[in-house]
């Protein structure tokens, strides 16, 4: 990173307040050259569990509903990471949204590989139910894993 | 947004080396201050620290305004309530990269600061130091290049890359040559 400051990043989103709050700092701050930042939301699939006694056409209802579900939380992902992904251009940086599928820290780490990142940007906090902690469990489990920088906003 | 001040704690580790690295980068990026603090257990003689410090603010100091701080307690504690009350922007802390136990006892003072910061945290795994001070296509830092045993061109290893391959290439080719049907009694 010398004298590069953040060059390619990942920005991790989760629709948290502390997520918008990293995602409004790489905003305000005045992108290196050729500094690209990939906004990243990891969406948790809705799975149906196999319900052998269940009618047949009543699991095909449920499955529908859940794969509507998933469909759903997709494209509002997608939007939202579209939307920080042109605040972003603006700003001066080569943006892009990716929707991925799957577990949120695997997923992050997978993204930082393939966009051969070297920061990764998250908000303390996510958006799970227990709000008060200080620490979300996916920024503390990144802090662990995460083989690149790692940027924690408040 | 500018970052004007840039809080740099460090224990002296291979690990908060390569943040005071980064943290010197940013500083120099950013135009800012950067403070270089370190924290004594109580209860210890501060002399011996003291010239640590000296010495590591003078290697990050070139060109830069550099704010040497040595205070005495809790680490993680300390680190926090210094940026409290310096109104730092960002605090660059280096992780061990470690799980387990090991990380229970010697990453903590950095999941202190990530918790209770008032401010941005940049955390900075150890292992990013080998790679940073590693030129393309130097062998990497602290490693003496020496002959490898076969070709005699310089290599880290004691067999170099190149060779092991074709070792092993002539090890496989044996092996088929050895198991071809028929040369062992079998059926045709």
């Amino acid at each position: 990173m010398a004298g590069r400051g953040f060059r390619r990043v990942v920005l991790g989103m989760d629709g948290s307040a502390h997520s918008r709050r990293a995602a409004a700092f790489l905003a305000r701050v005045t992108p290196p050259r050729g500094g690209r930042v990939t906004v990243v939301r990891v969406v948790e699939p809705m799975r149906v569990p196999a319900m052998p006694l269940v009618p047949a056409p009543m699991r095909a209802q449920i499955a529908g509903q859940a794969e509507a579900a998933n469909r759903s939380r997709t494209a509002a992902a997608r939007r939202q990471v579209e939307a920080v992904a042109a605040t972003l251009a603006r700003a001066g940086w080569r943006a892009r949204g990716v929707v991925r599928s799957g577990v949120p820290l695997a997923e992050l780490l997978a993204a930082i590989r393939t966009e051969r990142a070297d920061v990764l940007a998250l908000g303390a906090r996510g958006a799970g139910a227990v709000t008060h902690f200080l620490l979300g469990s996916v920024s503390e489990a990144a802090l662990k894993h995460a083989p690149v920088e790692v940027l924690i906003v408040k | 947004m500018r970052l004007n001040e840039i809080l740099f704690p460090t224990d002296f580790s291979p690990a908060s080396e390569a943040a005071g690295r980064v943290a010197r980068e940013m500083a120099v990026q950013a135009g800012a201050r950067l403070h270089v603090l370190h924290v004594v257990p109580p209860v210890t003689d501060p002399s011996l620290p003291a010239e640590s410090l000296a010495r590591a603010a003078r290697s990050l100091a070139d060109g830069l305004r550099v704010e040497t701080v040595l205070l005495s307690g809790w680490a993680g504690r300390n680190v926090v309530d210094y940026a409290r009350e310096k109104r730092i922007d960002l605090i660059v802390v280096g992780t061990h990269g470690r799980t387990g136990i090991t990380h229970a006892i010697l990453g903590s003072v950095a999941e202190t600061v990530v918790r209770l910061a008032p401010c941005l945290v940049l955390t900075v795994p150890a292992s990013l130091l080998a790679e940073r001070s590693a030129a393309p296509g130097a062998p990497p830092a602290g490693v003496s290049p020496r002959p490898c045993l076969v070709c005699d061109t310089a290599s880290e290893d004691l067999i170099c890359e190149g060779c092991r391959a074709r070792i092993r290439a002539e090890r496989l080719e044996q092996k088929r040559e050895s198991e071809r049907p028929g040369q062992r009694g079998l059926p045709v």
